[in-house]
C-alpha cells in the first residue's frame, strides 16, 4: 500500500518536471515571398518568431534540387495601444539548381526546451525564361488585423536591373499616435550594389489601415555592379521614443499629463528585406563599342571652328542627354578617326547631362567634313542595345597661310636671345643712412594739448559768432529789445553830461539833460514814448510801480523842478544842481531795476 | 565785417596746426649712436648693430629709419618676426616707403604659414586709409577738416543769405568729419593691443596656464590682437576670430 502510494507521487513528481517538455508547440511563421521562381532566380523565405528576440537563426534542410543561403536577421518591435510586443524574422534565399515543385518544411525548431514548428511551404521552380504567374510582391505593409502605430518599409520602383541601372530605394518610416524624434538615415547592408542619395528626406501623412500615419520618406538610388539574386536591406532605422509619464499625485488627467515627465526610449526598427534579381547583359545584337552605358540618351554635337587652318585644332563637343546612369556613359566614338590627330576627351558631367570636348587636328588638308560620332548603350525598358549617333560635320581645311589668323615675325636679335627667362636675385632693400625725423616713441598728435585746444577754441568761437549774429538780428528787427539794450548805456551818457554841466555851471543845459535822461529811460524801460512821459502822468506808465511811492516821488519832483528852471526862468544854485544830480543818480538806479 | 572772422579763423586754425607739429621736432643726438650702428652692419656686425639700433629706442627716442635699419640687422640674423615687427613699426610711421614694402614681404616670404586673411569687415575698412597714412597724419587731416567744417558753420553765422547755400556742404562736411573720427577713435584704440609674434612657435591655450589644452598654434611673424592681459599670459585674437591665451615672451606689442 505505501509503495503504491510512493510509486504515484513519483510518477506525479516526474510528469510535473516533464511537464515544460510536453507542452503544446509554439507556432512559427513561415511565409515565402513568392511561389513561384525561375532557374537563376531566388525566393526569400521568412521564419518569424514571436515574443523573442534571441533565438539564433535554425538550419533548415532543404529537398535535393534547392539550396539555401542565410540572408540574416529582422527585428521588429510594434507597439498597439501600447503594448508592446517583439518578434525576430530570420530570412533565408532559397536558390533553386532544377525545375519542379518542391515542398519546404515542415519546419521544426528547439530553444530554451520551447518548441517551435511550422507548416511546410510550396515552391514551384519553372525553366529560366518561362513566364511567372502573378506573384505577391515581398511585405511592405503591417500585417493585416490589429495596425502597427510604427514600422519602417523597404521598396523598391524595380524588381529586375540590369548591371549599372539606376534604380530607386525608398525607405518609410510610418508613424502613427506615438511621439519620436531624432529619426536616423536608414542603414542596411547590400552586397553588389553602389548606393547615392537621390534627394533630401521628405515628410507627409497617409491615412492607411484606418490610421493616420506621419511618414518619413527617405530616398536612394541604387546601381546593382553584378549579377544575380541581389539583397537589400533590410534597412535599420534608429529614432529615440518619447513615453509620457503622467504625474500621480494629480487626479485630473489633463494635469496629470500637463506636469508630467517624458520617458525616452531608443528604438531600432528594421523593414522587410528584399531581393533584386540582376541579370546580365544579353550577347545577342551586342555593340563592339558598348562599354556598359544603361539607360536611355540621346546625342547632339557640334564642331568648332568649321573652317580651320592647317595644322590647327577643331574642338569636337558631343553632348550626352537622357535619363539613365550617366556614370557609365564614356565618350561617343569616332565612326572614322582616320585623318585626325585625336586627343583624349575632356569629361564634364552633371545630374541631367553629361558633355565631351576632343581636340582633332587635321592630318590632311584635303579633308572635308568630321566623321560621325556614335554612343552605344543598352535600353532596360526595351531590353535591348542602342546607338545613338550624330553627324558627321562639314569642316574647311585652308592651308596656313590664307587662315587669317595673326602670324608673329621674331626679329633677328629676338631669335638670337636665349629662350630660358632670366633669373633675377633677391634680398632686402638696403639700410638708411640718414635717420630722419627723430620723434619721441610716445609722441602721438592727438594726445598734444594743442589738439584739444584746436578742437575747443573754434566752438567756443562759433558759438559766441552764433550769438552775436542773432543779437544784431534782433536789435535790427525788435524795437522793444533794442530800446532795452540801449537805455541803460544812454542813461550813463546822459547823467555823464548833466554832471559836465554842473562842473560847467550850465543850470539851463543842466536841467535840460536832467529832464531827458529821466524821460528817455523811463520810456525805454516802460516801453512808452518819451513825449507821453510826464510829471503828472507817472503813474499811468507800466511798470512804474517798481520805483515805489518815495521813488516816484523823487522822479516827480525832479521832473517839475526842470520844467521850473526850463519854462519860468527860475535860477539854481551850483548846491542844488549837486544835489539834483545826486536825485538823478537815485532815480537812475531805481528805474533801472523796472523789468520791462 | 563778415570777412574779418573767417580770416581769424583760418589764421588761427593754421597757427595753432603749426604750433602742434612743431614740438615733435627735436635735436638730433642720436644721430652719431645711429651712424654707428651702420657702420656695425656694413661690417656685417649684425648683433653689435642691433644693440646700437635697441640703445636708442631705449632713451624713447625712434625714426622709421632706425626701424627699418633695425629690421634688417634681424633678418640678416634670421630673426624674421622681430625683422617683421620692426618693418612693422617703420611702416607706421612712414607708410608710403617702398623699401619697407619690400622687405617686409621678402620677410614674410621667407616665413612658412600664410597669414589668415580672414578679418572682420569692420576691422578690415577700419584699417584700410593706415596703409597710406600714419595716424599722426591723419589726425592732422581730421584737425583740418574739423577747421572747415567750423569756419563754413561761422559763415553760416554771420551770413544769414549764405546759410541756404552752404547747408549742403557743411552737411558732408560734418558726415566726412564724423566717419575720420570714427576711424581715428577705431585706431587709438587698437594701438597697444596689435602684437606680433617672435617666436618661432607658439601655442595659444584655452587657460593661461602651462598645462592648459592647446588650441591652435601661432606662427613667427603673425599679426594678433591682443584683448586680455593675466600676468604673463596674453589673451589673443588672430585675424580669422579663434582667441586663445599665449605666454607673453613669444609676442611683442606692434
Amino acid at each position: 500500500m505505501l509503495n503504491a502510494r510512493h510509486i504515484c507521487l513519483a510518477v506525479f513528481l516526474v510528469a510535473l518536471a516533464a511537464a515544460p517538455a510536453l507542452a503544446q508547440p509554439k507556432p512559427v511563421k513561415a511565409t515565402i515571398d513568392r511561389t513561384q521562381i525561375g532557374i537563376g532566380d531566388a525566393a526569400q523565405l521568412n521564419l518569424t518568431f514571436d515574443d523573442t528576440q534571441d533565438i539564433p537563426a535554425p538550419s533548415l534542410t532543404m529537398p535535393s534540387g534547392l539550396s539555401v543561403q542565410y540572408v540574416g536577421p529582422a527585428s521588429r518591435v510594434s507597439y498597439i495601444n501600447g503594448q508592446m510586443s517583439a518578434s525576430i524574422t530570420h530570412r533565408y534565399l532559397l536558390i533553386p539548381q532544377a525545375a519542379g515543385s518542391y515542398q519546404v518544411g515542415p519546419f521544426a525548431f528547439t530553444f530554451k526546451d520551447a518548441t517551435y514548428e511550422a507548416p511546410a511551404i510550396a515552391l514551384e521552380v519553372v525553366a529560366a525564361g518561362t513566364p511567372l504567374s502573378a506573384a505577391p510582391t515581398s511585405e511592405a505593409a503591417p500585417p493585416a488585423g490589429q495596425p502597427e502605430q510604427i514600422f519602417v518599409t523597404l521598396e523598391a520602383n524595380k524588381q529586375t536591373l540590369y548591371p549599372n541601372e539606376k534604380a530607386l530605394l525608398t525607405i518609410k518610416l510610418f508613424v502613427s499616435q506615438i511621439n519620436i524624434h531624432d529619426a536616423s538615415f536608414p542603414v542596411f547592408e547590400t552586397s553588389g550594389f553602389t548606393m547615392e542619395r537621390a534627394d533630401q528626406p521628405k515628410q507627409y501623412q497617409v491615412n492607411q489601415n484606418g490610421l493616420l500615419y506621419n511618414v518619413l520618406e527617405f530616398n536612394l538610388l541604387m546601381f546593382p555592379t553584378r549579377t544575380g539574386a541581389l539583397p537589400v536591406g533590410p534597412a535599420l532605422v534608429r529614432c529615440t521614443q518619447l513615453i509620457s509619464q503622467p504625474q500621480q499625485n494629480l487626479p485630473n488627467e489633463f494635469f496629470a499629463k500637463l506636469f508630467g515627465n517624458y520617458e525616452t526610449h531608443a528604438l531600432e526598427l528594421q523593414s522587410n528585406a528584399l531581393t533584386i534579381n540582376v541579370l546580365p547583359f544579353p550577347d545577342e545584337n551586342r555593340p563592339p563599342d558598348f562599354s556598359g552605358a544603361v539607360g536611355k540618351f540621346g546625342l547632339s554635337a557640334q564642331i568648332a571652328p568649321a573652317r580651320v587652318a592647317f595644322g590647327d585644332p577643331v574642338t569636337l563637343t558631343v553632348k550626352v542627354t537622357g535619363e539613365g546612369n550617366f556614370k557609365t556613359v564614356s565618350a561617343p566614338v569616332l565612326s572614322d578617326a582616320q585623318g585626325f590627330k585625336t586627343y583624349d576627351p575632356q569629361r564634364t558631367e552633371t545630374d541631367r547631362e553629361v558633355t565631351f570636348e576632343q581636340i582633332l587636328v587635321p592630318k590632311d588638308a584635303d579633308l572635308a567634313r568630321v566623321p560621325s560620332v556614335r554612343l552605344a548603350y543598352f535600353d532596360p525598358d526595351a531590353r535591348q542595345y542602342q546607338t545613338a549617333v550624330a553627324g558627321p560635320f562639314p569642316l574647311e581645311v585652308v592651308p596656313a597661310e590664307s587662315a587669317g589668323g595673326a602670324k608673329v615675325v621674331a626679329s633677328k636679335e629676338a631669335a638670337s636671345q636665349p629662350t630660358s627667362p632670366e633669373e633675377l636675385g633677391s634680398d632686402i632693400v638696403y639700410i638708411k643712412e640718414d635717420p630722419g625725423r627723430w620723434q619721441s616713441t610716445q609722441a602721438r598728435l592727438y594726445r598734444h594739448p594743442v589738439v584739444a585746444v584746436i578742437l575747443v577754441a573754434p566752438l567756443i568761437i562759433l558759438l559766441g559768432l552764433w550769438g552775436w549774429s542773432e543779437h544784431q538780428h534782433r536789435l535790427s528787427t525788435d524795437n522793444v529789445y533794442a530800446a532795452r539794450f540801449r537805455a541803460h548805456p544812454k542813461a550813463q551818457k546822459g547823467y555823464r553830461q548833466a554832471a559836465a554841466d554842473l562842473a560847467a555851471n550850465r543850470p539851463q543845459e543842466f536841467y535840460a539833460g536832467v529832464s531827458r535822461t529821466l524821460r528817455e529811460f523811463l520810456a525805454d524801460k516802460c516801453r512808452a514814448s518819451a513825449q507821453t512821459v510826464a510829471a503828472d502822468s507817472l503813474t499811468a506808465l507800466a511798470g512804474c510801480d517798481a520805483l515805489g511811492e518815495d521813488g516816484i516821488e523823487v522822479v516827480k519832483a525832479l521832473l517839475t523842478k526842470c520844467d521850473d528852471i526850463r519854462y519860468a526862468s527860475l535860477s539854481a544854485s551850483q548846491e542844488e544842481m549837486k544835489k539834483d544830480l545826486a536825485l538823478l543818480r537815485q532815480a537812475l538806479e531805481r528805474i533801472g531795476k523796472i523789468h520791462g | 565785417m563778415a570777412k574779418r572772422p573767417l580770416t581769424f579763423l583760418l589764421s588761427v586754425g593754421i597757427a595753432i596746426a603749426a604750433l602742434a607739429l612743431g614740438p615733435l621736432k627735436e635735436a638730433r643726438p642720436q644721430d652719431a649712436v645711429f651712424a654707428t650702428a651702420n657702420n656695425h652692419y656694413k661690417n656685417s656686425e649684425f648683433k653689435e648693430a642691433i644693440a646700437a639700433y635697441e640703445s636708442i629706442l631705449s632713451q624713447g627716442r625712434c625714426s622709421a629709419a632706425l626701424y627699418f635699419n633695425l629690421g634688417n640687422a634681424y633678418f640678416r640674423r634670421h630673426q624674421i618676426g622681430r625683422a617683421l615687427l620692426s618693418y612693422e613699426r617703420a611702416r607706421r610711421l612712414t607708410p608710403r616707403d617702398a623699401d619697407i614694402q619690400t622687405n617686409m614681404q621678402l620677410a614674410r616670404s621667407q616665413l612658412a604659414y600664410v597669414q589668415p586673411t580672414r578679418m572682420k569687415l569692420l576691422r578690415r575698412i577700419s584699417r584700410m586709409p593706415f596703409q597710406w597714412v600714419n595716424l599722426d597724419e591723419w589726425s592732422v587731416a581730421v584737425l583740418l577738416l574739423y577747421l572747415v567744417l567750423m569756419t563754413v558753420l561761422g559763415a553760416m553765422a554771420l551770413r544769414k543769405t549764405a546759410r541756404r547755400r552752404l547747408k549742403g556742404p557743411a552737411q558732408a562736411l560734418a558726415v566726412i568729419f564724423v566717419l575720420g573720427l570714427c576711424l581715428m577713435y577705431v585706431k587709438i584704440k587698437d594701438l597697444g593691443r596689435e602684437a606680433l609674434v617672435v617666436q618661432p612657435r607658439a601655442e595659444a591655450r584655452f587657460a593661461p596656464f602651462e598645462k592648459a589644452t592647446a588650441y591652435f598654434e601661432l606662427s613667427e611673424g603673425m599679426n594678433v590682437l591682443v584683448i586680455e592681459e593675466k600676468q604673463d599670459w596674453l589673451k589673443v585674437e588672430r585675424p580669422d576670430g579663434k582667441t586663445g591665451w599665449v605666454a607673453g615672451s613669444g609676442l611683442a606689442l606692434i
